[in-house]
C-alpha cells in the first residue's frame, strides 16, 4: 500500500483532466462578433413588427361559426401532466366543456407514450366522447391511435410541434404559430436593445414547443439585426431551479457582452434572477422569454425580468372543444387559428389583472369562442 | 497415516509471505500435508492462521515467491477458482451461509440444483440428500427454515456438509477454520465423527483451533505457527498439551494457582447481583445470587438456556421475575436502567453486539459512560485520551493507541476494550457473556486476570460460557443448565472440566435445585470418560 | 507479559501512536477531495483565468450551492446514526410554501412566520421518528412515504398555485443582503454548519449518533438510548430541510411547488462523497461542504469552459465514483447501505 497513493493520486488526476478534456473537445463555437450597426430600417421593421403585440389582443383568431348549436351531453377527457400550468389549461377544458353543457373529465399523464396508451384506454373505458391533449409531439400518439379508432373516438391534439398523422381531429399544427412566437420574441429583443442585442437563448432538450420558439428568435435575430448575435443554449427539464441558474451566469461570463438571456419557458428562469444579482451581472443582462409564469409576471413588476411573449394555456382546450363542437356538427374545422399574443413588459403590467395577463388573451376569449358556437353561457 | 515420513507430501506450500501495508502478516512460511492425515494448525490470533487460511482459498494473493504443489502439480496462489480446481475446500470461520434462505436452498447455492429430467429443480432429490448429509452429522431440522434462524451449531453443521459433499467432485484437502468455535461439547463430539469419515475416505484435512485438547484427539501432526512465522510441526504423540502451549505462546502457562485471588472473598454474603424467579426465552423460573467479591459461572450446551440469560438479566431481552443490583430492583427491558443501577453487561458476539470496529479505541471505550469526558462546552479531548490510555495500558491492550481503529486490533485485544468499556463503570455487578469467545490463549489469561481483578475489587461476577475449562478456571461456583432450568449450583473447588460437561449434558445423576454444595463424588465419576 | 511482544512487532513500522495526529489526517485518501480541488481550480485557472478565477465565480459557486449545502446538512445526523430521510425534500418543500402562505396570504409576520415554518419541519421529524421508532418501519421506506404525503400536502396548502406575490420586502431584502459581501444564504448556510459541526464533533449526541450507525445493537447494549437519538435526528433534519425551503424563498423571493425535489439526490451525493473524507467514512460537515463545492467548482469550470449541458451530469457522477471508489479501495468507507 506505500506506493498506492501515487498511484491513486495519479488515477484522480488522470480521470479529473479525462473530463475536463472531453468538456473541452465537445465544446461549441462561441457567439458571433457583431457585425456592421444596425440599419434604422432594420429597427424600424422590427419595431412595426411587434407593435400590434404591445396591446392586448382582440380576436381569438377565428371567425368561421359552426354549423349548429352543440346538443345532447358529450364527455370529453382532458389528458395533461401534473403541473401548474398543465393542470391550469386542463381547467380550462372543462369550464370550456360545461359552458355548452358538456361533461369534461381530467386525467394526468406524463407524456410517455406507454402511458398516453394506458390513459388512453382508461379514457375509453370510462366512456368518453373525445379525448383532447397538447403540447405534445403526436409520435406520441401512435401507439393509442388504434385503440381510440377501433373505440371511435375523435382524438384532438392541440398545439401539436409537429404535423399530426393518423385519424386525429388535429385542432392545430402549432408549428406556424410557435415560429410567430419566435419572431415576435426576436423582433422584440432587437427592437428593445436598438440594435445592440447579443443574445443567449436557452432551450430545453425534449421540448419541442420551445425549441421551435428559440430557434426561430435566434434566425429572427440574426437575419434581422446585423449589429446582433445570438447563440443557442440547450438546458434540460431536470436543470429548472437547480443548475439552470449556474448555466446561464457560466455563460454570461463565458461572453462578456451578452446583453440579454431568453428563455423557452418562464419556468426556467426560477432562481436566474437572484443567481445573476449574486454573479453581479444583475445589471449586465435582460432576461426575456416565452409564456410567462405568475412568479415571472411579478418579476417583471419588480424589474428583475425584463419582458415575456405571453400566450395563453387556457386557449389551447377551448380550441379543443371547439374541435369537437365542429367534429360532432360533421362542420369543417378551422383551416389556420391566429393565436392570440400578447407581449407583456414593465410598461403593459401596470394595472392589469395577472388572470388578464396570463390568461385571458383576448380578454373575452371564453364569449368568443361561445359565440362561434352560437350557444350563450 | 503418520508413518511415511519420507514421502513427498500431498500438498506442499514453501516460502509463503504476505503483507499488508508493510505489515508483515506471514513469513516465509511452509506448510506440510501429507496424504491422508489430519493436520492441526494451532498459533494464537494475529499468527497468521486466518491468512493463512484464506491465502490458500485464493482471498488474498501472497507477496511473490511462494509456490504451491497439490499431488505434485504446481497450482496458483491467491486464486479462489485455481484452489478449488486443484481440489481444496473450505469451511471458514464466518461458514459463508446466506441467512434470509433454509438449508436446503444453502447446500445447494454453489454447485447448483438438482434438476429434475424436466429441467426443473428437483426437491425431492435436494430433500433426501440433504436429510442423509445432516443426518451423518447427527442434525436434524426443518430444512427450509431460514438458517440465520437456527442454532450456530445447526449453522456450523451446514457449512460443514456442504464442504463434505463436494468431496464427491474432487476435493483432496478440507480445511476446516475453528469449526467448533461455537458448538457445544456433544456436537462437537459428532463433528470429529465425520471429520475422521471424511479423512477415512481418503482426504487430507487441515484443522484450526484454539482448543488443543481437539488438536490431541483429533490430529496425526501439528503445525505451530508464531507471529507470522513457522514454529514447528511436531507428531502428536510426541507431544505433551504443555508443551504445545509452550510451542504457541514461547512459554509456560501458570495454570489454574492464579485463582488464589478470588479466595479471599467476602465471608459475609454481601449480595451484589440476585436473580429470582428470572423467566424469559428459553429460562424457567432460575435463581442465582452472586456475592461481592464472587465469580459464578453458568455451564449449559447451547440452548439450555445459557446463552439468553446474560441478556434477560441486563434486561436486552424481556423477562418476568426479580433482578437486583445490591438491593435495588432494576427495571425490566432496559439496558439504560440496568447501567444506572450499577450492572455492567459483556455481550456474546463481539462483532455483532458490542464492537463498534470502524471506531477509534477511544470512542469504543468510552461510549459506556460519555459524561466523564465531556464538559459544559463539549469534548475534553485531552481527558478521554488520558483515560483511554490508562484503560489500554492495565488492560495490556495491543497497540496502546487510542486513536487506532477498533478493526486493526485482534481478537483478544478487541475484548480488552469491551471488557474496560464495562469495568470503567464501576460496576457491582458485571455480567460476562462468553467472555473469551474468538481469543488466543495468551489474551484468554490476561482476560481472566482482569476479570479476577474486578472480582477484588468488590464486583459480583456472573459468567456465561461454553467451555468447561474456562468455568473452572475462573469461577468459585457454576450453575449448571439443562432445557431451560437451573439443575445446581457446585463449587469448582475439585471438578474436572469432565464433570461439568457431563452435568451439563443433562446426563448425570438428579440433584436437587439450588444445591450449592460440592457435587457427590459418583457425580464427578460417573462422568470420566464420557465426554470424550 | 502476554506473548504480544515479539520481534515481528517490534520490527513492524510505526504504529498509529507514532504518526503526528496532522499527519494522519492528511494521508491522501483521507483528503482526496482536497486534492481533487486544487487540481480542479488550477486546470480551470489555466483553461480560462479572465473567467474562472474572479470574485464574481468565486461568490457565484458559494450562493448558487448554499441551499444544497443546507440540504446535505440536513441529512448528516440521520445518516451518522444509519438512517435514512428522503422526506427532507418534501420537508424542503413544505417550508417554502408555508412560509410564503403565512406571509402572502394570511399575513403573520415575518419572525412568526419564519418559527410557524421551522414548527413544520419540527413536526414532519416527530412523525418520522414515530413511524421509524414507534412502528419500525424501516427509514428508507417510511421517510420515502412521508415524502410523498408531503408534496400532497403541499399541494393542497397551495391549491396548486405558486406563491408569488404578498411576500414582504424586508424578508426578499434579507435574502439580497450581503456581509461583507457574502450573500446572506452562505451565511446562513455557514451558521448551519458550524452549530452542526459541534453538536456531532463535540457534543455526546454526535458520538452516540456515529456508535448508533456504527453497531445499533451494541450502542443499545452499551447504554445509548438508542430511540431517542434516532427521533433527535430525525426531528433535526425536518427542521435543516424546513429551513432550507425559508432560505429558498428569501433568496428568489417566490414560492414554487417542486422546488426540494431537485436537491435531494445533489445532497445525498455531497454527504455520501464527504463521508469519505476527514472522518474515514463517517459522514461529516467539513466532508460535505467540501464535497458540494467540489462537485460545484467542477461543474462550475467545465460550464466556463463551454460544454454542452450533459457534461454536468458526467461531472458529478464520475467524481461521485471515482472518490467513494478511492475510499474503497483504502478500506476506509464503511459500505453505504
Amino acid at each position: 500500500m506505500k506506493t498506492q497513493p501515487h498511484l491513486r493520486r495519479a488515477a484522480a488526476i488522470g480521470s479529473v483532466l479525462t473530463v475536463a478534456a472531453a468538456a473541452l473537445s465537445a465544446c461549441g463555437s462561441s457567439a458571433e462578433s457583431a457585425g456592421p450597426p444596425a440599419s434604422d430600417e432594420q429597427l424600424d421593421a422590427a419595431e412595426a413588427f411587434v407593435e400590434p403585440y404591445r396591446e392586448a389582443p382582440t380576436s381569438i383568431g377565428a371567425d368561421t361559426p359552426v354549423s349548429q348549436a352543440p346538443s345532447g351531453s358529450k364527455t370529453i377527457a382532458f389528458l395533461s401532466c401534473n403541473v401548474e400550468v398543465c393542470i391550469k389549461s386542463q381547467e380550462a377544458g372543462i369550464e370550456a366543456a360545461e359552458a355548452i353543457g358538456w361533461e369534461g373529465i381530467a386525467i394526468p399523464f406524463d407524456g410517455t407514450p406507454e402511458d398516453v396508451l394506458e390513459k388512453v384506454r382508461f379514457a375509453i373505458d370510462q366512456g368518453v366522447d373525445g379525448i383532447a391533449v397538447n403540447g405534445v409531439p403526436s409520435a406520441t400518439f401512435s401507439a393509442a391511435y388504434e385503440e381510440a379508432e377501433a373505440a371511435g373516438i375523435p382524438i384532438v391534439l392541440g398545439a401539436s410541434p409537429d404535423v399530426a398523422e393518423g385519424p386525429i381531429v388535429v385542432v392545430q399544427d402549432g408549428i406556424p404559430e410557435f415560429e410567430t412566437v419566435g419572431e415576435v420574441l426576436g423582433n422584440y429583443i432587437i427592437a428593445d436593445s436598438e440594435g445592440t442585442a447579443n443574445v443567449l437563448l436557452f432551450e430545453m432538450a425534449n421540448f419541442p414547443i420551445g425549441q421551435q420558439i428559440i430557434a426561430t428568435a435566434a434566425e429572427t435575430i440574426e437575419e434581422n439585426c446585423s449589429s446582433c448575435s445570438a447563440e443557442v443554449v440547450t438546458t434540460q427539464v431536470s436543470d429548472i431551479g437547480t443548475n439552470t441558474p449556474g448555466i446561464v451566469v457560466s455563460e454570461v461570463q463565458r461572453a462578456p457582452d451578452v446583453n440579454y438571456v431568453a428563455f423557452a419557458d418562464s419556468v426556467m428562469t426560477s432562481g436566474v434572477p437572484a443567481a445573476l444579482r449574486e454573479a453581479g451581472a444583475a445589471d449586465q443582462v435582460r432576461i426575456v422569454g416565452a409564456n410567462a409564469s405568475a412568479g415571472s409576471l411579478e418579476n417583471v413588476r419588480n424589474g428583475t425580468e425584463h419582458g415575456y411573449v405571453q400566450f395563453s394555456v387556457t386557449y389551447f382546450n377551448w380550441q379543443a372543444v371547439d374541435a369537437f363542437v365542429r367534429h360532432f356538427n360533421g362542420d369543417p374545422q378551422i383551416e389556420r387559428w391566429q393565436m392570440p399574443l400578447r407581449l407583456v413588459t414593465a410598461d403593459t403590467v401596470e394595472g392589469e389583472s395577472e388572470e388578464d395577463l396570463l390568461f385571458n388573451l383576448p380578454t373575452d376569449m371564453q364569449e368568443q369562442f361561445l359565440e362561434l358556437w352560437q350557444a350563450t353561457s | 497415516m503418520a508413518a511415511h515420513t519420507e514421502e513427498a507430501p500431498l500438498l506442499r506450500i514453501a516460502g509463503l509471505s504476505k503483507s499488508f501495508a508493510g505489515t508483515r502478516a506471514l513469513t516465509d512460511v511452509d506448510l506440510n500435508l501429507r496424504a491422508g492425515e489430519i493436520l492441526g494448525l494451532v498459533g494464537q490470533n494475529g499468527s497468521g492462521k486466518s491468512t493463512l487460511i484464506k491465502v490458500l482459498a485464493g482471498y488474498h494473493r501472497p507477496d511473490p515467491g511462494a509456490t504451491a504443489v497439490l499431488a505434485g502439480e504446481e497450482f496458483a496462489l491467491g486464486d479462489a477458482a485455481g484452489a478449488a480446481d486443484a481440489g481444496l475446500r473450505f469451511v471458514h470461520q464466518d461458514l459463508g451461509l446466506v441467512p434470509s434462505l433454509g438449508a436446503l436452498d444453502n447446500l445447494a447455492l454453489g454447485r447448483g440444483y438438482r434438476r429434475s429430467r424436466l429441467g426443473t429443480i428437483s426437491w425431492r432429490a435436494e430433500r433426501e440428500a440433504a436429510v442423509e448429509l445432516l443426518g451423518q452429522l447427527g442434525y436434524r431440522f426443518d430444512l427450509t427454515r431460514p438458517v440465520g434462524e437456527l442454532r450456530a451449531s445447526e449453522r456450523t453443521g451446514i457449512a460443514i456438509a456442504r464442504a463434505v459433499e463436494g468431496f464427491t467432485q474432487g476435493a483432496r484437502v478440507l480445511v476446516l477454520d475453528e469449526p467448533t468455535a461455537s458448538l457445544p461439547a456433544a456436537e462437537a463430539d459428532r463433528l470429529f465423527e465425520v471429520v475422521r469419515r471424511v479423512n477415512a475416505a481418503g482426504v487430507a484435512i487441515v484443522y484450526v483451533s484454539h482448543r488443543f485438547q481437539e488438536i490431541f484427539e483429533l490430529c496425526d501432526r501439528v503445525t505451530v505457527l508464531k507471529d507470522g512465522a513457522h514454529v514447528a510441526t511436531r507428531d502428536v504423540p510426541d507431544l505433551t498439551e504443555p508443551g504445545l502451549v509452550r510451542l504457541t505462546i514461547g512459554r509456560d502457562l501458570e495454570g489454574p494457582s492464579a485463582r488464589h485471588a478470588t479466595a479471599a472473598r467476602s465471608e459475609e454474603h454481601d449480595v451484589a447481583l440476585r436473580l429470582r424467579g428470572l423467566v424469559g426465552e428459553g429460562i424457567e423460573p432460575f435463581d442465582l445470587e452472586v456475592a461481592r467479591g464472587e465469580i459464578v459461572g453458568v455451564a449449559g450446551v447451547t440452548g439450555s438456556g445459557r446463552e439468553s440469560l446474560g441478556r434477560l438479566a441486563f434486561g436486552s431481552l424481556p423477562r418476568a421475575g426479580l433482578v437486583e443490583v445490591g438491593s435495588t430492583a432494576v427495571t425490566a427491558g432496559s439496558p439504560v436502567a440496568s447501567i444506572a443501577a450499577g450492572m455492567a453487561y459483556v455481550p456474546a458476539d463481539r462483532l455483532s453486539n458490542a464492537a463498534f470496529v470502524d471506531m477509534t479505541l477511544r470512542e469504543n471505550l468510552t461510549i459506556s459512560r460519555l459524561r466523564d469526558v465531556y464538559g459544559r462546552r463539549g469534548l475534553l479531548r485531552e481527558r478521554e485520551r488520558q483515560e483511554t490510555l490508562r484503560w489500554l495500558t492495565d488492560l495490556e491492550v495491543k497497540p496502546c493507541d487510542p486513536e487506532a481503529r477498533l478493526a486493526t486490533l485482534s481478537g483478544g485485544n478487541q475484548q480488552k476494550v469491551m471488557l474496560a468499556r464495562a469495568l470503567r463503570l464501576g460496576p457491582a455487578a458485571l455480567v460476562l457473556d462468553e467472555p473469551t469467545q474468538g481469543v488466543d490463549v495468551g489474551a484468554k489469561r490476561t482476560i481472566h486476570d482482569i476479570v479476577r481483578r474486578a472480582a477484588v475489587d468488590g464486583a459480583g461476577v456472573l459468567v456465561l460460557a461454553t467451555e468447561s475449562e474456562e468455568l473452572l478456571a475462573l469461577c468459585d461456583r457454576v450453575a449448571v443448565m439443562v432445557a431451560g432450568r437451573c439443575i445446581g449450583v457446585f463449587a469448582t473447588a475439585g471438578l474436572t472440566a469432565d464433570d461439568l460437561t457431563e452435568l451439563t449434558m443433562g446426563t448425570a445423576g438428579t440433584v436437587a435445585d439450588g444445591t450449592s454444595e460440592a457435587p457427590t463424588d459418583s457425580v464427578g465419576a460417573g462422568s470420566v470418560g464420557a465426554g470424550r | 507479559m502476554t506473548a504480544v511482544d515479539t520481534p515481528v512487532e517490534q520490527t513492524a513500522p510505526p504504529s498509529e501512536q507514532d504518526i503526528p495526529r496532522t499527519a494522519r489526517f492528511f494521508t491522501l485518501s483521507n483528503v482526496s477531495l482536497l486534492f481533487i480541488w486544487a487540481v480542479l481550480i488550477a486546470v480551470f485557472g489555466l483553461l480560462t483565468p479572465e473567467t474562472f478565477l474572479t470574485t464574481d465565480t468565486f461568490r457565484t459557486v458559494l450562493a448558487g450551492q448554499a441551499i444544497t449545502a443546507i440540504m446535505a446538512l440536513a441529512l448528516l445526523m440521520p445518516i451518522a446514526a444509519a438512517q435514512f430521510d428522503l422526506s427532507i425534500a418534501g420537508s424542503m418543500g413544505l417550508g417554502i410554501v408555508l412560509v410564503a402562505t403565512f406571509m402572502a396570504k394570511l399575513e403573520l409576520g415575518v419572525p412568526l412566520a419564519i418559527g410557524l415554518t421551522l414548527l413544520s419541519g419540527v413536526v414532519i421529524g416527530l412523525v418520522n421518528a414515530f413511524i421509524v421508532v414507534g412502528l419500525r418501519v424501516n427509514s428508507f421506506i417510511a421517510t420515502l412515504g412521508t415524502g410523498s404525503i408531503l408534496v400532497a400536502a403541499i399541494q393542497w396548502i397551495s391549491g396548486g398555485q405558486q406563491i408569488v406575490a404578498g411576500i414582504p420586502q424586508s424578508f426578499t431584502d434579507l435574502g439580497r443582503h450581503e456581509v461583507l459581501g457574502i450573500p446572506m444564504s452562505v451565511v446562513f448556510m455557514v451558521l448551519i454548519a458550524v452549530v452542526m459541526w459541534y453538536v456531532l464533533e463535540l457534543r455526546q449526541t454526535g458520538r452516540y449518533l456515529y456508535a448508533i450507525g456504527s453497531n445499533t445493537e451494541a450502542a443499545r447494549l452499551a447504554g445509548v438510548r438508542v430511540n431517542r437519538l434516532t427521533t433527535i435526528a430525525l426531528v433535526v433534519s425536518g427542521l435543516i430541510a424546513s429551513a432550507a425551503g425559508i432560505v429558498f424563498v428569501m433568496r428568489i423571493g417566490s414560492a414554487s411547488l417542486d422546488a426540494g425535489t431537485p436537491y435531494l439526490l445533489p445532497a445525498f451525493a455531497a454527504a455520501f462523497l464527504g463521508a469519505t473524507q476527514f472522518r474515514q467514512g463517517n459522514v461529516n460537515v467539513l466532508g460535505t461542504l467540501v464535497a458540494v463545492y467540489v462537485l460545484a467548482t467542477g461543474v462550475k469550470g467545465v460550464q466556463l469552459i463551454g460544454a454542452p449541458f450533459w457534461v454536468d451530469d458526467l461531472f458529478n457522477g464520475a467524481a461521485l465514483i471515482i472518490a467513494v471508489a478511492l475510499a474503497v479501495r483504502s478500506g476506509r468507507q464503511k459500505a453505504l447501505v
